[in-house]
């Protein structure tokens, strides 16, 4: 009996013992990030941050949320639109709070767990402390961190989601982060005809396949797959705006030579995610090709790759297009699990109305 | 009586770790409090200052970061203090009183850095003083403000006659991080259980290798040459004062 009691009295220390920890709230739905086949380890640290079902659900509704911004009319997710590959859609210069416009377009944001430094200058090195540019930021959402964390620790129900995920009472600016990247990382783009072609799953018509040959030969030096982008900063020959003054890498590093300089967009998505340009001056994918193939002196400053321009016939762009078409990973931007919950009801409701009037 | 055997492994199992709960930590401390003055003058946010430039001046915040702290101990050895981050706001009293965990010993000479070593900068968000919500932290270009200045001075040419210095940067030739070495010059030593004043000299920003004027560069804001100079200055604010307050 002695023996018996004391294995109890072992088993009740042991459980006091975690609780007293903090580690019973580890009762978290670990998730595993996909890494496509062939595609190189991630740059972010999971040991930091490790992805959990409650942690992603609670970034995406963070995400999709504009209590993020000042006035609450502008949320991650009204530049980063799921239907242009979490880019921004249609706009050149992405829309900020007080109807007013920010100082680029907003690019794609899948495969971030691959990335070292984040913004189109590179001036921000951890995923976690990407969130608080836009937030922060007077033309974007122009709140300010302590003004989300306490509007967040009002709400109740933010407050039950950050305690699942994170076991923590109170919200502090690293577990909204976190949850940020959690849904962030999520978005991996890994199943576009392209990755489905290269798995040997399914075979290029003959436009993508010559596309893919004239794309290899004059693009990818700094579109390389399976990123489609060598994370460089390169100034492409754009002169600068006028009124925008966005000296691109030059602001981050003081150097002369990164004026102008911006990050090479990935082309994941590319169809999608029109107009084009940091700050969103070419409308469609014609006007990109124009301004490689255009036979003039490339401003001062232009990449050496570029001091040419890029030679491009008519037939050329038609198989460059078609190719391009093919890095829409249309299992991506309509899978209900990127998307606000909000639109999937409507989507459902919708579906619903169809199934009673066909009764 | 057969009770007893599991009613003291219950103590020893359950009550005793929860008793340790919030163990006191029995080792010494060193005190320090940071005391701001302007040149000769005590500091205070409701005075006026002039700087070397001759220019009329009001500081109305002033916040900086003192981490990475080491000892020298009198029998010559150097111990690091771990996790020693520290913001002092000279607007609340409480940040300007450090602790430092120490050993039994009299100390010969303190070491910190002023700003946050480069890696700090890098690691994601941190929590407490180093939480980017205290607002020592860039958005846009990672890293934190090491060391930020704000005040009004009629001659700025900003709005609302402001000046604004928020110094920072940490690598390579942007680096403002500063390495201070305090040693108590002389035989005195800092005895153990004593409170040390560091008196920090707010008129070293502007006066120093690379004279500030407000008037040409009421404004800075980034990392980069003019935040390396400002830094150069005010490297040498820190002081011990010389009779220690009882």
């Amino acid at each position: 009996m002695k023996k018996m009691n004391l294995v109890l009295l072992l088993m009740i220390g042991t459980c006091i013992a975690w609780v007293k920890t903090g580690e019973w709230w580890k009762a978290t739905h670990p998730v595993k990030l996909t890494v496509p086949k062939g595609w190189p380890a991630p740059a972010y640290d999971f040991k930091e941050n490790p992805l959990t079902r409650e942690g992603i659900e609670l970034g995406k509704q963070l995400f999709y949320d504009p209590v993020l911004s000042k006035d609450g009319t502008i949320s991650c997710g009204s530049c980063h639109q799921s239907f242009a590959g979490f880019a921004t859609f249609d706009h050149p210069l992405s829309h900020g709070i007080n109807n007013g416009f920010t100082n680029r377009n907003a690019p794609g944001i899948v495969n971030m767990a691959w990335q070292k430094n984040f913004m189109l200058d590179g001036g921000i090195l951890h995923l976690d402390l990407q969130p608080l540019a836009p937030i922060t930021a007077e033309n974007e959402m122009g709140e300010t961190i302590a003004g989300v964390l306490e509007k967040l620790n009002k709400d109740a129900t933010y407050r039950k989601k950050f305690q699942a995920a994170f076991g923590v009472k109170t919200i502090s600016t690293a577990e909204l982060c976190k949850a940020l990247s959690q849904f962030v990382l999520s978005l991996v783009s890994y199943n576009s005809k392209f990755d489905r072609v290269m798995r040997g799953e399914a075979k290029f018509i003959l436009p993508e396949k010559l596309g893919y040959e004239i794309f290899e030969k004059k693009c990818a030096t700094c579109h390389p797959p399976p990123f489609f982008t060598d994370f460089s900063f390169r100034n492409a020959g754009l002169e600068a705006d006028e009124s925008l003054q966005d000296k691109g890498r030059m602001t981050i590093t003081g150097k002369k030579e990164d004026s102008l300089a911006f990050r090479v967009p990935s082309l994941r998505n590319v169809a999608l995610s029109f107009p084009y340009g940091h700050d969103g001056r070419f409308a469609t994918l014609q006007n990109v090709f124009e301004h490689y193939r255009k036979h003039r002196p490339r401003p001062a400053g232009t990449d050496p790759v570029l001091q040419n321009g890029i030679a491009l016939s008519n037939f050329e762009i038609g198989q460059l297009t078609a190719f391009l078409n093919s890095l829409t990973d249309s299992t991506l931007v309509n899978n209900p699990t990127f998307l606000p919950e909000e639109q999937n009801r409507r989507q459902k409701q919708e579906r619903d109305v169809h199934r009673n009037r066909g009764d | 009586m057969k009770f007893l055997g599991p009613i003291s492994v219950f103590f020893l199992l359950v009550l005793a770790p929860l008793m340790s709960f919030e163990k006191q930590d029995a080792a010494h401390k060193l005190h320090i409090v940071v005391q701001p003055i302007f040149g000769n003058r005590q500091f205070s946010f409701d005075s006026s200052y002039v700087n070397a430039a001759g220019e009329s001046l009001q500081v109305t915040k002033c916040l900086f970061y003192l981490s990475n702290f080491s000892v020298t101990y009198s029998d010559g050895k150097k111990r690091k203090i771990p996790a020693s981050y520290f913001l002092v706001d000279l607007s609340d009293s409480n940040s300007c009183r450090i602790q430092l965990p120490i050993e039994n010993k009299n100390i010969l000479s303190i070491h910190f850095l002023l700003g946050i070593d480069s890696v700090t900068n890098v690691r994601g968000i941190q929590k407490g003083v180093l939480d980017p919500v205290r607002g020592m932290f860039w958005t846009w270009n990672t890293g934190y403000i090491m060391a930020k200045m704000e005040g009004i001075s009629a001659v700025s040419t900003l709005p609302g006659k402001k000046f604004s210095y928020h110094i920072g940067g940490y690598a390579g030739n942007q680096n403002v991080v500063k390495s201070i070495d305090l040693s108590t010059t002389g035989k005195r030593e800092i005895k153990k259980e004593q409170t040390i004043v560091l008196l920090a000299d707010l008129s070293h920003w502007f006066n120093g290798p690379s004279p500030l004027s407000i008037a040409q560069q009421p404004n800075c804001h980034s990392p980069g040459e003019l935040a390396q100079k400002i830094a150069g200055n005010f490297q040498s604010m820190f002081s011990i004062q010389k009779t220690p307050t009882p």
